[in-house]
């Protein structure tokens, strides 16, 4: 039996103005340890909202959410978010002015974790930019922003990794790397891997394919 | 921390990219530098002005006062010497008790029977007579404080101030004289203040020059209602004085007097052209006028052979003798060494002659001359000796630690620098009038006194007009005439310290001491604070100091407020990176450090500049106060408030006030940002993004 990472039940998210409008409707979705997850569905469904909510950067207007089996709605989410959540987003959100490895490592640094960087040095070499280490953010292109994007969002040696369509600013070439170099490393590292898409071929990849409509999640593989 | 301090460090560093931002960060950090060091200057000098003032306050009446109460001008140990053909049946003053033989000086068989009334005798537990004065000071000296008595009275002052009419140190010099009448305190001048001799004010140029001329002026009559003419000294007064002047003051330099200088016609060297105005008259040569420097003029002079050879620019020659008037074009000055001195031949002060060299129109000039035409320019004086020396100086001198009054024919005064504004200098002679009750009457009595020297009397309500003397005269006057001051202020003991901060803990230690040795009742124990004439002042300094440092807050709270503006910017500049760091796991603390980091760095740098430029202001404050008197147009700090030169000490306590407060407004100024940073939606802001 897999470890769960992820529990919610029963999230709804209601918008209040400018006309009050619940987009999510009683949510419920577990993912374990290894799963990769896509969540689909039209654009401006709430998949994004879902997201932010499951990675604790919003707050659901009820429901539960359980990280590693710990409430994740509480005081303590900056933590939880710094231990056990890895970001991935579809324009990078890179620190442009610090070099690629300060990117890689500030998780560690926020979490007061030392000794990182040659965790960090790892991280960049397996996604191909171990030569651009000392570069700063913005010098990169779009494929290598998101690279240092995945790498920074495995430092922590984290549970799980929330992508939100983590290609949907890149070519056709540079986005088949990076579903390679996402979904391998969820598995390789036994992650639990949410990806929000609109991407079919990204989705196949996963081992659950959910669609999100008229608030509700259903599952479809 | 360390995280969120290079997070807040790097939003601070000036970019290339972020110019605006940088540019406001800077202004901010300049602004609050500005008024940190506006303040720090400012407190610095006021505190400085208020030590000054205190120092003065305390070097002419000592932070403490010990005053004997009225149980001691009631006790038989102060009323027996009325009684007392020992003690010519006059009450004692504290300082005659402290150096008195006897204790008890009654005398039963030669003095009259103690009257029925009379105060109950205190005697040791031996049976002797208690001695308050002696054991008082043997009680100060025990616990190892400097004290002397003090004796205070007030008189009516004339000077008579003989001056130079004419043109001084010359065969046409005349003397006229005027007078000075104004009504004093008259105090004891203590030589063991140790701060007196900084109060002093070293004899002027032209208080020397004064001195030189006074030699020969005679004060005989000088008590007398209507002056007489002024009479010479004899021969051999005049070299004596001549001689204990030249003893203390080495003339170093002198210059002309005026425009004509007869005495440059030895020195002019034979057979040099020298640039000069010759104007004729029936074909001589009328007077010879020499610019400074070289100059075009109406022709040439050379001596030749005794002789003065004008060569007019048309080529014609003139001859005149030595004699002929010569003028210089402004004063010449000179280095100058005293020749060796036969004072039988001296009558005259012209009979001094100088070693002399100078330089006109470029060429060297040097040759013996004698003091005529002439005055002091620069010369050294004795002040301070190994030994007292047996010839006193003519002003007040060191001798190790203590300072001591000359010895002058009448006794010597030391007036407030104020006297000089009325022309009072060194070495006039005038006289205290005061009024002496007999059976009958009240009689003026007349002591006649030489003003040897000023003081600075700082901001004391009565300082203008306090006289420092020898304790004789203040004790004269009293002992002659009703008390014309407060009583308990004309006669004490004064206690002097090094630090007046230790002044209220001394008093306690003298009190109990008193106590301790059953003396308390006889004096009452003040110290600088309560001195009536001073209260007022110190209560002012205590509100000035308060009310400077509230601006000082005020200014900085103010200063430190563009922090918030800047920081404010640098919220929503920083939105989308806070937002990241949140998606990461930062908390909400964190990211309120960071902002709140950076308000602190901004003081702190702030403050390191600030002290930093009001360290290099007061190190350089008088060339400050040279650049304000010049914008101004006119002197901008008064020298007598204020004293010669602003203070340039930086004071602790602003100092102190100025670490703490900055770091801490700057904080304050930092949070406000900080949790507005607190209070951004990271979800928002990425979706937006």
């Amino acid at each position: 039996m897999k470890e769960t990472v992820l529990s919610c039940k029963d999230l709804t998210k209601t918008y209040r103005s400018p006309t009050p409008c619940t987009i999510l409707k009683g949510v419920n979705l577990t993912v374990k340890r290894g799963e990769t997850v896509a969540i689909m569905g039209p654009s401006g469904v709430g998949k994004s909202t879902l997201l932010h909510i499951l990675g604790t950067l919003d707050t659901p207007t009820s429901g539960t959410l359980e990280i590693q089996g710990k409430d994740a709605l509480g005081e303590g989410a900056a933590t939880l978010r710094n231990k056990h959540l890895g970001f991935i987003f579809q324009n990078y959100n890179l620190l442009d002015e610090y070099s690629v490895l300060d990117n890689v490592l500030i998780p560690a640094k926020i979490g007061r974790v030392s000794g990182k960087e040659g965790v960090a040095k790892k991280l960049l070499e397996e996604v191909g930019l171990s030569s651009h280490i000392h570069h700063l953010a913005k010098q990169l292109s779009g494929g290598e922003k998101q690279r240092t994007a995945i790498a920074r969002a495995l430092c922590n040696d984290p549970d799980l990794i929330l992508a939100d369509e983590p290609t949907g600013n890149l070519d056709d070439e540079n986005s088949e790397h990076i579903h390679k170099l996402l979904i391998s490393s969820a598995k390789a590292l036994s992650k639990g891997l949410i990806v929000v898409t609109h991407d079919h071929v990204l989705a196949k990849q996963c081992d659950v394919i959910y669609t999100l409509q008229g608030g509700r999640l259903e599952k479809r593989k | 921390m360390i995280f969120e301090f290079s997070i807040a460090r790097k939003y601070l560093i000036p970019r290339k990219k972020q110019l605006s931002m940088s540019l406001i960060a800077l202004m901010s950090v300049g602004v609050i530098s500005l008024v940190v060091w506006l303040v720090l200057v400012f407190l610095s000098v006021t505190d400085g002005i208020e030590k000054n003032w205190l120092k003065k306050l305390t070097s002419l009446n000592a932070p403490i006062r010990i005053t004997p109460t009225e149980e001691y001008y009631r006790s038989y140990y102060y009323q027996v010497d009325g009684i007392s053909s020992e003690s010519d049946y006059r009450t004692k003053s504290i300082g005659e008790k402290a150096s008195a033989l006897l204790t008890d000086p009654y005398t039963p068989e030669f003095d009259q029977e103690i009257p029925r009334r009379w105060p109950e005798k205190v005697c040791n537990s031996d049976g002797s007579t208690k001695d308050f004065v002696k054991e008082t000071f043997k009680a100060l000296h025990d616990l190892n404080l400097t004290a002397q008595d003090y004796e205070m009275s007030g008189a009516i002052l004339k000077l008579r101030m003989v001056r130079p009419q004419g043109i001084p140190f010359t065969s046409s010099e005349e003397r006229g004289q005027g007078s000075l009448t104004q009504v004093s305190y008259l105090s004891t001048f203590n030589g063991k203040s140790p701060e007196l001799p900084n109060l002093i004010e070293t004899p002027r140029i032209e208080d020397l020059n004064h001195l030189f001329f006074l030699a020969s002026v005679s004060s005989v009559g000088i008590s007398k209602d209507s002056p007489d003419d002024l009479l010479e000294v004899s021969a051999k007064e005049f070299r004596n004085r001549l001689k204990a002047l030249l003893t203390h003051i080495k003339i170093k330099k002198m210059r002309t007097t005026s425009h004509r200088w007869q005495g440059l016609a030895s020195l002019l060297p034979e057979g040099i052209e020298f640039d000069a105005y010759a104007p004729l008259k029936q074909e001589s040569i009328t007077q010879i006028v020499f610019p400074l420097e070289k100059k075009e003029c109406n022709g040439k002079v050379i001596k030749k052979q005794g002789h003065f050879l004008f060569v007019g620019k048309e080529g014609r020659c003139h001859s005149a003798s030595l004699s002929v008037p010569l003028f210089v074009e402004g004063r010449v000055s000179m280095d100058t060494t005293l020749c060796p001195i036969d004072y039988e031949k001296i009558y005259l002060l012209s009979d001094l002659r100088f070693e002399v060299k100078t330089m006109l129109q470029g060429v060297p000039l040097e040759g013996q001359i004698p003091w005529d035409g002439l005055e002091i320019e620069e010369a050294e004086l004795s002040r301070v000796f190994e030994e007292r020396p047996k010839e006193t100086p003519l002003w007040p001198f060191m001798v190790k630690d203590k300072i001591y009054l000359p010895e002058l024919e009448a006794p010597a005064i030391v007036l407030p620098k104020h006297f000089q504004n009325n022309g009072v200098q060194l070495g006039d002679i005038g006289y205290f009038s005061y009024g002496a009750a007999t059976s009958s009457s009240v009689q003026e009595q007349r002591l006649p006194v030489t003003v040897a020297g000023f003081y600075d009397p700082g901001v004391m309500a009565i300082g203008a007009k306090v006289i420092l003397s020898g304790p004789e005269i203040p004790h004269a006057i009293n002992a002659a005439s009703e008390h014309m001051i407060d009583p308990n202020m004309v006669n004490g003991i004064q206690v002097y310290l090094s630090d007046l901060g230790g002044a209220k803990e001394t008093k306690e230690k003298i009190e109990m001491t008193f106590a301790e040795k059953g003396l308390s009742p006889y004096w009452k124990v003040t110290t600088f604070h309560e001195y009536d004439f001073a209260k007022d002042l110190l209560l002012q300094f205590q509100s000035d100091k308060y009310l400077f440092t509230l601006v000082g807050a005020i200014v900085l709270i103010v200063g430190c407020s563009n922090i918030i503006s800047l920081l404010v910017i640098l919220v929503n500049d920083k939105k989308k990176e806070i937002a990241i760091l949140s998606a990461m796991g930062a908390s909400k603390r964190s990211i309120a450090l960071i902002f709140t980091l950076c308000g602190g760095i901004m003081g702190t740098l702030s403050t390191l500049i600030g002290v930093l430029a009001a360290l290099l202001t007061l190190h350089n404050i008088d060339h400050v106060v040279s650049f304000l008197s010049f914008l101004q147009g006119h002197e901008a700090f008064n020298a007598v408030f204020y004293g010669k030169s602003l203070p340039n000490q930086l004071s602790n306590h602003a100092l102190l006030f100025i670490l703490i407060a900055t770091p801490i407004i700057s904080l304050l100024a930092g949070l406000v940002p900080a949790l507005k940073a607190t209070k951004l939606h990271p979800s928002q802001i990425l979706r937006s993004e």
